[in-house]
């Protein structure tokens, strides 16, 4: 048996394997319980699908080693600290041996200690290297909290020290409301001189942390906030074609601010997408953007209040062809890779946007907060 | 507010209001009594004194908070000595697997009442959005057929003082009258509901004591 096959047989027995896990090491480490928060699941799910996609590239560290590297750094906002790692390995170690039984041999113990050293060794190094240039995490005060339609808000947060982000990253944010529960939003504007940024929440219904967010925030709160990520949705060159559905409008009108900023005649055409009417929650700040800026071209498109009836991308297509264009899309993963796939076929290939949220690990879009 | 916490746990930190400083305590700017009576205001003076409550249950708060994150600290202390000087860590030690499958099943258990929860909010959440979108439709239907109708009667009655301005003005005031009473009508109904459930409320109280 070798590290896959124990892998796979361990991965097999399902979510009963990263329990037992985190009950050994929390029964062992009490004050790491601290870290995660109450709710487990996703969690568990995490942690198999990124032990999955380790040992399946194990071999092969050239491929491994820029996840691992982001693994590590991104761990720092979570308080984890090297000397936590020993804790992980030991743990992990003893749930295989649980598992496999009689299968676990000494030389697979072996093979499991030297990758997970090597591992962790790597993720450790990153986290050093980047806390030689970042604070392990933003705290940022609740400067304004907009309820602009029921189910959407616009929160102004001011950092306590410069937030060095590009127009079209996201951020992980959390709050002491729903402790140690992360999700990812996109900052609304190009960066102020006073730092502040404007984020869209949607409401997920029955969501952990977007509830919480519109209803529980208030001014003078303070969220803490992970680092920037994310370089997909970057300002190019060329004349610019934004498509977004709901608040999948928050990064692009960030790029669309710096665009502005950098050269106010370059021609933009932006489509921004609503389930319906009343579900456009920027109409004055748009209507604003554009007042100021003459070569900024606005359309709202509404749906008829289903998901996804309402169709930008269409939207779009029908008032131009947009093949010399860059153009961007963001909204929901299906919006978003439907878009994508039609834009293709009308002969679009400057195109932008973020991968699915589907991966084991990485920026979960807005839609994503019911967990 | 975050007045009090210390800077690590900012974010932590329950909301706070302002407690009143010494100096607004020495003068606390009290109304007088009224005519023929000595002294302050009593009402002013329960006030203020209901006030001070408050920011002493505070600062005792505080206090008690400082405290444990004094305690927490030297716990850490001694746990990070006891850590690196006998090279000890627990790391490795033997946990009854009843320990692990107790721990185990709490997770499971807090999981899917969490899971539960949400699952209940959300649906409540969109029956709601739906039933609000419904009303509104309907009033809006409602406004359109009783704008029609004014439409018809103006033109009716009109006869040769027929203006076109004025028509609009009939219709438009035909359908803000039925807009605003179909979802008056609604909102009276929601209401009505919600005395009855506070209602069923309240008569739960004396059986639960």
């Amino acid at each position: 048996m070798d590290l896959q096959e124990s892998w796979d047989a361990a991965a097999a027995l399902g979510d009963a394997v990263p329990l037992h896990f985190y009950s050994v090491l929390f029964l062992r480490r009490p004050e790491l319980r601290g870290l995660f928060p109450v709710v487990m699941a996703p969690q568990r799910d995490r942690l198999v699908g990124a032990l999955g996609h380790i040992v399946a590239n194990a071999g092969d560290l050239q491929t491994l080693a820029p996840t691992l590297r982001r693994l590590g750094a991104d761990h720092r906002k979570y308080g984890v600290r090297a000397e936590h790692y020993n804790a992980v390995g030991a743990a992990l170690i003893a749930t295989l041996a649980h598992f496999l039984g009689d299968q676990w041999t000494d030389e697979l113990q072996a093979a499991w200690s030297g990758a997970y050293k090597l591992v962790s060794s790597v993720m450790i190094e990153a986290a050093d290297a980047e806390a030689a240039s970042a604070p392990r995490w933003w705290d940022a005060e609740v400067v304004d909290h907009q309820a602009r339609i029921p189910d959407v808000g616009v929160v102004t947060l001011r950092p306590d020290m410069h937030y060095p982000f590009e127009p079209g990253q996201s951020l992980s944010l959390t709050s002491g409301l729903r402790p140690n529960v992360w999700r990812f939003y996109s900052p609304a504007n190009a960066p102020r001189p006073d730092n502040s940024i404007d984020l869209h929440v949607r409401m997920t219904y029955g969501g952990q942390l977007s509830p919480a967010l519109i209803h529980g925030l208030r001014v003078g709160d303070v969220v803490r906030l992970g680092p920037p990520c994310g370089d997909r949705l970057r300002l190019s060159d060329g004349p610019l074609t934004m498509i977004s559905g709901g608040t999948g409008l928050a990064p692009l009108k960030a790029i669309v601010e710096q665009a502005i900023a950098k050269d106010p005649t370059r021609p933009i055409d932006l489509f921004a997408g609503f389930r319906r009417r009343d579900d456009h929650y920027d109409a004055a700040a748009l209507s604003q953007l554009s007042a100021e800026c003459p070569a900024l071209r606005i359309t709202a498109v509404y749906g008829d209040g289903t998901p996804d009836a309402v169709d930008p991308v269409d939207a779009a297509l029908s008032q131009g062809r947009w093949m010399d264009h860059d153009v961007y899309v963001c909204g929901s993963d299906r919006m978003v890779e439907d878009g994508v796939r039609k834009l293709r076929s009308f002969g679009c290939s400057r195109l932008h946007y973020e991968p699915p949220t589907t991966w084991f690990y990485g920026p979960q879009r807005y839609r994503k907060d019911a967990s | 507010m975050t007045t009090y916490s210390s800077a690590g746990d900012r974010s932590l930190a329950p909301r706070r209001h302002i407690p009143m400083s010494p100096g607004q305590i020495r003068q606390p700017n009290l109304p007088r009594a009224g005519m023929g009576r000595r002294g302050y205001s009593e009402p002013h003076v329960d006030a203020l004194l209901v006030r001070l409550a408050l920011d002493a249950e505070q600062a005792a708060e505080v206090n008690q908070e400082l405290h444990a994150q004094l305690q927490r600290a030297k716990d850490a202390l001694r746990q990070w000595h006891a850590d690196y000087q006998n090279k000890h860590l627990p790391d490795h030690e033997a946990i009854s697997s009843d320990a692990v499958n107790l721990m185990s099943k709490a997770q499971r258990q807090a999981d899917s009442l969490v899971a539960q929860a949400q699952d209940y909010a959300a649906r409540v959440s969109w029956e709601a959005q739906h039933q609000a979108n419904n009303i509104l439709a309907a009033a809006q239907q409602r406004a359109e057929i009783e704008a029609e109708k004014a439409v018809h009667t103006y033109r009716h009655d009109a006869g040769r003082r027929y203006a076109a301005e004025i028509e609009e003005m009939e219709r438009r005031l035909a359908w803000l009258q039925a807009f605003t009473h179909a979802i008056q009508v609604q909102l009276t109904t929601a209401a009505q509901a919600f005395v009855d459930e506070v209602g069923k409320l309240t008569e739960l109280i004396p059986d639960e004591r």
